[in-house]
Formats: structure tokens, C-alpha cells, sequence
């Protein structure tokens, strides 16, 4: 069936990678040739190369150097996830960066394009009358001098978050779009009572409960504030669709018709709530209002029709239905009008997010070997792009803000784990130290 | 002047010829359509798959008479979905599926009263347990339905005690797929009951999808293990 290359492993995805390279001519201020618009999806890749030396210590106390090491590993971490960027290497870079200064007159750009640099990113970090400041910049190597520059006052707990800030100002800055670093994966844990939604911070620093009712609570889905996490919960024994803050707290419920209620996804105006119900005595999608009112029918058809995924102006839905048979990708006008099958190879296709740039929808497809992998299927021409393989069962796909990337389970390691990867499917990476996770969803960029 | 009327002359003759072939394509499709729909009938899916007979026939219906409005190419996309959906509903309806069905003439007692009713109780527990499924399907196998026919015998005589019919799936596949296939074979085993003349009270579905295996493992014998509807009582 899908016959297309693989781009599972990061030697050949970042050869093959569709990032594009531009000047950003128009709002660029002084010197636009050094200044650059990364973008995936298009030819002429090559991945902006970012030298990120260790953060220098400014005093002599253990806690900077704590906060130094962290800030470092943060930084790293942000710019390796990302595929439009590429870390290089440490261990290759000529200067000491314990003796290099801060400021544009005193560092050798030479040597930083010796050894590959584009980009430099800087930071230093020292302790003033009690607390610890963090001094970051990121250097244009080309034109010599400083792009992004910024102070923060942090402390230990704060050292990573106070990176990925500026980790997001210095994509902003080469991409003019916001960052993706202080961005949550919302996932599914297994646990020996059920299934309990957590949150994972992107760098895998840290895993916090949301919910803890030893019920079984499934599929999250963010509202798009960022505040709040929509799911299927048994609490009351019966499958019905809940809220609950991400702090925690009481669950509000928002579907217990008889029956299933499942998959809620918030439309991007936040003004409605598609979802699955078999009320009707048929699993069928349906779309109602946010405060619960105007309940209204979508699909009807003998088969299952479930998974709604909103495009992301709001007008169409992705969803999964197998009134053919097997389940295959479909989309529909938001009112139910006009559905269009979008895929018709192979015989398992399901769990579509529709990607916030537009233009692809990501899919799980189990292919002629009974292997799950990730797809993409393009809305208009209906192309389809694999984007893993042979790596275990790879499922259940969820878009990044930004649609550069996407976070979804794997097998390759045994147990079931969280990966995130880009749209195209290279620079692989896992973010849970273990296994037992399903249904990631990614965060919008701002989580409050 | 004359060689343009000779050009549209010629355009008229390849346009009439085209929508002749075309003509000719959808009755194809709408014959093909109409004997998979018949095939269905003769193997009484009208009973054993109705979801899927009844959306075949309505189809082939909607394609007859966009045949007819003349938009061959929608009449053609939707001859060809009916006949899908048809074969499907062949596929659904084995061999003597339709008996079990006529067996519902038989009279028996509804209601029962002291000892015995006790006693079909027990009969009725000890006739519960679990049915399995095929991959990916929500069909009741032949070897069930003796079983389920035993169970719905006995829950009629007793029209007070009522049944839970848990939907389970093996893990493989999406979690809410998954969700929604565990109900299509708890409706699927609730259908069944109900055409024995089972009263609609009597009965309850959930679904847990792939989220409470009974085998962990994950051999074709641990997801064939899996793949089940549990009939108990509350």
C-alpha cells in the first residue's frame, strides 16, 4: 500500500527535510541577509546550524553552577528537538567558553565559523545580592553581532523555564513566529488502578497528575486557552466527556448522553465542542456549543463515525469513518455538509489531527504487515507521505502549535512511549523516560 | 464559415459519443451495485446486517436517480458505494443466519413465579460468560449464538433480572476507534437478545475498548482473548 521512502532516522530525514531558508527582507532592520525565515514544508532545506557553548559561571557558588548546567542542557535540548535547527556539537568548537567574553568586540566569530556556526547562543549566569541573574544572547556569527538579547532573574527551579523563554525569542526572531519550548504534552498514563491524564513538560524535565480518580480517564484534548484539558472519563461508570484544569480540580461535565461520549475537541474559536456519541444507538460525530447548548448531529450513517478534528479556521472537520467498510480519513464541512473521503489505501485508518498550518492531515495507518505507522495525507491533492517505519508501532499523532512537529506513541523501545518528530518525519527524539503512555496531545503555545 | 461549422460539427459528434460511454459506465455500476443487493437479499442480510442493507439500498436508490437527473459521474460514485456497502452486508450475513431468527415464533412462558424463577436464575449465571469476535468485526459468530440464544430463552422468563454487556477489543488499533468498536459488539450481542424477544429494559451495553485486557500478552491468541463482549449480571 504506502509505498513512499521513509524518514524515520535523522541522517537521511535532515538530507531529504523540505525547510526552507529565506531572508526575511521586510521587517529585517539592519543587515537582512544574515536574517532568516525556517519553515518546514518546502525545498531547499538545510537545517540553521546554532553553536551553544556551556553557560558561563559569573560567581563562584554552587547554586550558579547548577543553574548554568541546567540552562545549558535546556538550551540544547529546545534547539535539537526542533528540525529546523541543528546543535552542533560541543565537543567542536575551538573557543574556551569559560574565557570568551559576552559582548560582540570580545568574541572571535572567526573561529565560530570555522567550525560551522550560523548562530551563536550565550549565556551567563551570576548571583546579585541574594538572587541569580541570567544574561542570554544569541549572536548572528555572519554579521557579527547580537540579534536577541535579554536578562532574566531565575533561580534553580526557574533555570529551564528561563531558557525556553529565550530559547522561544530566538525563533521568533530567526522565524517570526512563536516558539514551541514552553509548550505541554497532555497524555494518558497506565497505572495499576486505570488510566490517569498527565502533563509532560516538553524537555521531559518533569511529569505532573492532573487527574487522580483511579477511573478510567481517556483521549485529552486542550481547550484552546490553555487552561484545561477535555476527556472521557468512567468516574460516574459511565464513558462520559468531562473538563478539568490543568492545576487539577473538580471535573465539570460537558457530554453524559447514554452511550459513549468521546473524542470533545474545541473548535479554534472556542465557541464549540465536536465529539463522538452513540446516544442515537450508533457512534456518530456531533458538534454542540461550548456551554453545552445547541447539540446537533453531524454524521449518520449505519458505520462508525467518530474522531472529529477541526481545521484550523474553523470550517471543516477531519473524522474517521468506516461507512465503506474499513475506517478510513474523511473530512466534512462543520455543518456536516459535502464529507469527502480523503484516504483509500489500506484498510485501518484513524485518529486525524489536522495540522494548524492546513495543509496536511496526520493520521495512523496499519500498513500490509500489521505494523501501525504515522501518515500524513495532503487536504487538497490527497497525497500521502509516511513518516514512520519500521520502529515498532507508531500511533496516535498530534500537531505542535506551530504544525512544525508532531507528538505520538511508540513501541520501538517496548512499552508504549512518547516521541515527538517533525512533519516530515525525521529528527526523532523520545521524551518520556519510560513506558505506559497513550493518546499525547499537544499544547497550544501558551499553557496558563 | 464553413470550416467553423465543420469544427462544432465535429466538437457535437466526440461530446454526444463521450456521454454515450459514460452513459454506458454507470449502468454498469448500477447493475453490479443491484446484484450485490441481491445477493444480500437471497442471504436475508435485510435481517442479519440491516444497518448495512438498508444504507446499500438507499444508495442504490439515490444512484438510480442521479442516473436519471443525468449526473453520471455522482450516480457512478454512488452505484459503486452501494455495491460496497452491499457486498459488506453479504459479508455480514453467513449461511443460516436467517434461522436463527425464525426460531422466535416459538411460544414459551414470560413470567414466572417462586422456586422456579429462582432456579432460572441460576441457570441464566450460569449461561452468562463471554463470546468472542473476529478482528476488526462486530459480528455475532455462528458458534455464539446457540449460547445467546440459551441466555435470551432464559432472561424472557424472567423479565424482572436485567444483563450488562461489557464491549472489549483487542489493543491493537486507536483507543477511541477502539471505544466506539467495543460498543458496535456489545450492541451487536444487545441486538441479537432483543430479536429473541428480549425486552429493551433488560438490557445494558458499555464499552472499555482495549482498556481492560484479559490477556496482556500480545500474541494473536492474547488479542484473539481480548476481542470479546462479557455478558454479566449487575
Amino acid at each position: 500500500m504506502f509505498s513512499l521512502p521513509c524518514y524515520a532516522h535523522k541522517g537521511l530525514g535532515l538530507l531529504l527535510l523540505a525547510v526552507n531558508i529565506l531572508p526575511l527582507s521586510k521587517t529585517a532592520s539592519a543587515k537582512p541577509q544574515s536574517r532568516r525565515v525556517i519553515e518546514v514544508g518546502s525545498p531547499n532545506f538545510r537545517p540553521y546550524p546554532i553553536a551553544i557553548p556551556s553557560a558561563r559561571v559569573g560567581d563562584k557558588s554552587t547554586n550558579a553552577a547548577k543553574i548554568a548546567l541546567a540552562m545549558t542542557q535546556a538550551l540544547r535540548f529546545d534547539f535539537d528537538i526542533i528540525a529546523q535547527f541543528d546543535v552542533l556539537d560541543p565537543k567542536s568548537y575551538i573557543t574556551n567558553p569559560a574565557k570568551e567574553g559576552m559582548t560582540a568586540p570580545t568574541i572571535k566569530f572567526e573561529s565560530w565559523i570555522n567550525v560551522g556556526a550560523e548562530g551563536l547562543l550565550k549565556a551567563l549566569v551570576r548571583g546579585v545580592s541574594g538572587k541569580y541573574q541570567a544574561e542570554l544572547i544569541f549572536f548572528d556569527v555572519a554579521a557579527g553581532r547580537p540579534l536577541v538579547s535579554k536578562r532574566y532573574s531565575t533561580t534553580l527551579d526557574s533555570a529551564r523555564s528561563t531558557a525556553h523563554s529565550f530559547a522561544n525569542e530566538v525563533v521568533r526572531s530567526l522565524t517570526g513566529e512563536p516558539g514551541i519550548f514552553q509548550t505541554k504534552i497532555a497524555a494518558v498514563r497506565n497505572t495499576p488502578s486505570g488510566r490517569e491524564l498527565w502533563l509532560l513538560e516538553l524537555d521531559g524535565s518533569r511529569e505532573t497528575p492532573v487527574t487522580k480518580n483511579g477511573s478510567l480517564n481517556l483521549l485529552p484534548a486542550w481547550t484552546r486557552d490553555g487552561r484545561g484539558l477535555i476527556f472521557t472519563s468512567y468516574v460516574s461508570s459511565r464513558p462520559s466527556l468531562y473538563r478539568i484544569d490543568i492545576s487539577g480540580g473538580r471535573l465539570s461535565l460537558l457530554a453524559g448522553e447514554r452511550g459513549l461520549n468521546t473524542g470533545g475537541v474545541m473548535s479554534p474559536d472556542s465557541k464549540k465542542i465536536a465529539m463522538t456519541l452513540s446516544r442515537d444507538g450508533n457512534s456518530e460525530v456531533y458538534v454542540m456549543n461550548a456551554n453545552r447548548t445547541g447539540l446537533r448531529r453531524l454524521t449518520n450513517e449505519w458505520a462508525i463515525d467518530s474522531s472529529p478534528s477541526w481545521s484550523p479556521d474553523g470550517t471543516q472537520l477531519a473524522f474517521v469513518s468506516s461507512r465503506f467498510g474499513d475506517p478510513h480519513i474523511f473530512t466534512m464541512n462543520a455543518d456536516g455538509s459535502r464529507p469527502r473521503r480523503l484516504t483509500d489505501k489500506g484498510n485501518y485508518n484513524t485518529t486525524p489531527d489536522w495540522s494548524p498550518r492546513g495543509d496536511v492531515i496526520a493520521f495512523t495507518a496499519r500498513d500490509e504487515r500489521n505494523v501501525f505507522d504515522i501518515f500524513t495525507v495532503n487536504v487538497k491533492s490527497r497525497e500521502i507521505r509516511r513518516l514512520t517505519q519500521d520502529q515498532g508501532n507508531n500511533e496516535e499523532p498530534s500537531f505542535s502549535p506551530d504544525g512544525n512537529h508532531i507528538v505520538f506513541t511508540s513501541t520501538r523501545e517496548g512499552r508504549s512511549q512518547v516521541w515527538v518528530m517533525a512533519v516530515d518525519g525525521s529528527n526523532q527524539r523520545r521524551l518520556t523516560p519510560k513506558g505506559g503512555y497513550s493518546t499525547p496531545a499537544w499544547s497550544p503555545f501558551t499553557v496558563q | 464559415m464553413l470550416a467553423e461549422h465543420r469544427t462544432s460539427l465535429a466538437i457535437l459528434l466526440t461530446a454526444a459519443s463521450v456521454a454515450g460511454c459514460a452513459k454506458k459506465t454507470a449502468d454498469l455500476e448500477l447493475g453490479l451495485a443491484d446484484q450485490a443487493l441481491q445477493k444480500a437479499i437471497a442471504r436475508n442480510a435485510q435481517e442479519c446486517a440491516p444497518d448495512q442493507y438498508q444504507a446499500a439500498e438507499q444508495r442504490l436508490a439515490d444512484a438510480r436517480r442521479l442516473a436519471e437527473e443525468g449526473d453520471v459521474d455522482e450516480a457512478k460514485r454512488i452505484a459503486q458505494e452501494a455495491e460496497s456497502i452491499a457486498l459488506q452486508a453479504l459479508d455480514a450475513s453467513p449461511p443460516g443466519c436467517d434461522t436463527v431468527f425464525a426460531q422466535n415464533d416459538v411460544s414459551e412462558p414470560t413470567s414466572t413465579f417462586g422456586e422456579d424463577a429462582s432456579r432460572i436464575v441460576d441457570d441464566l449465571s450460569e449461561a452468562l460468560g463471554t463470546i468472542y469476535f473476529d478482528y476488526n468485526q462486530y459480528v455475532i459468530r455462528e458458534e455464539s449464538k446457540q449460547s445467546l440464544t440459551e441466555v435470551a430463552s432464559l432472561l424472557r422468563q424472567v423479565p424482572n433480572t436485567t444483563l450488562d454487556i461489557e464491549g472489549h477489543c483487542d489493543v491493537r488499533g486507536s483507543t477511541e476507534y477502539n471505544l466506539h468498536l467495543g460498543e458496535r459488539r456489545a450492541r451487536s450481542v444487545m441486538k441479537y437478545l432483543l430479536a429473541q424477544g428480549v425486552d429493551p429494559d433488560q438490557v445494558r451495553t458499555i464499552s472499555y475498548g482495549e482498556e481492560r485486557p484479559v490477556d496482556f500478552g500480545s500474541t494473536e491468541s492474547a488479542h484473539a482473548a481480548n476481542r470479546r463482549a462479557e455478558l454479566r449480571r449487575p
